[in-house]
């Protein structure tokens, strides 16, 4: 049943893990896209996307 | 023994497949909100919209409590302790209230929106000082707090949680899959959502024809 096959609080932990995650490569790729604003909002979006499927993709290799 | 999602080995390349899938939707979803119009500062416009996303995937009893979860996490007069001391009440009520199978979307999305509220909380500073500007300072202020961030963290665990949990994606891929998933997208949204407040904090919108999205179309 799924209630006990579920770690619950995992899921929380494994999300603010993941949000670590972003904000480490989108510092990191800070440089490249320029400073947070209008003009480069979309580049830093992408880079969010490529971050959380390039944490999960990673792990389950 | 309870199956973590520290254990990946399930995360098959289908699973991949569908956290992209499940992204691409999401930015689809906050496209109307955060891209075209950046009309950030009408937070409850987000809400209702992943309230009402996420209605066609769960029943009446589920909606009731995903409400519950938007208020408790978006509520302006709760701090942290007492929005975590709210989730917690509300997560034993639907322990003891909802159906077994009903259970799992809204307790994983109970279990984001805790984690969240209390990342904002302990982490905010340190992304507005990281990728805020200090030229311009905070001039615009967006009027959305942490906590609404935290419940588009939530909301969209329960849109996409709840979605992929009624549509045999579960049985062909199982569960530790369906929870890298839910926290795959749901960490996008919140990273989104995230950039996007620090910019609509510290800067006048301009309007849509200003907006430069890139590649990100």
């Amino acid at each position: 049943m799924p209630e006990d096959v579920v770690d619950y609080d995992q899921i929380g932990i494994e999300h603010n893990q993941g949000l670590e995650a972003i904000f480490d490569n989108l510092k990191a790729m800070k440089e490249k896209l320029g400073p947070l604003n209008y003009e480069t909002f979309g580049n830093y979006l992408e880079e969010i996307e490529k971050g959380a499927i390039g944490l999960y993709a990673a792990k389950s290799l | 023994m309870a199956y973590t999602l520290q254990n990946h080995s399930e995360f098959s390349n289908d699973g991949v497949m569908q956290l992209k899938e499940g992204i691409s939707d999401a930015r689809k979803f906050l496209k109307p909100d955060v891209l075209n119009s950046g009309r950030l500062s009408y937070v409850g416009n987000i809400n209702e919209r992943l309230l009402a996303a996420a209605a066609p995937n769960l029943t009446q009893s589920q909606q009731n409590y995903a409400r519950k979860i938007a208020d408790v996490t978006t509520s302006r007069s709760n701090n942290l302790s007492s929005t975590l001391r709210d989730l917690v009440n509300l997560e034993a009520e639907i322990r003891l209230m909802m159906p077994k199978g009903e259970i799992p979307v809204l307790l994983a999305a109970i279990s984001v929106a805790k984690h969240s509220r209390q990342y904002w909380n302990d982490n905010s500073q340190k992304w507005e000082n990281e990728f805020g500007s200090p030229e311009t300072g905070s001039i615009a202020n967006s009027n959305i707090t942490w906590g609404d961030v935290g419940w588009m963290d939530a909301g969209s665990a329960l849109v996409y949680g709840g979605g992929t949990a009624w549509l045999g994606f579960i049985p062909v891929l199982g569960w530790a899959t369906w929870g890298i998933y839910t926290v795959g997208v749901s960490a996008a949204c919140s990273g989104a959502l995230a950039i996007g407040k620090i910019i609509s904090d510290q800067y006048v919108r301009p309007s849509s024809s200003e907006w430069d999205l890139g590649r990100y179309q």
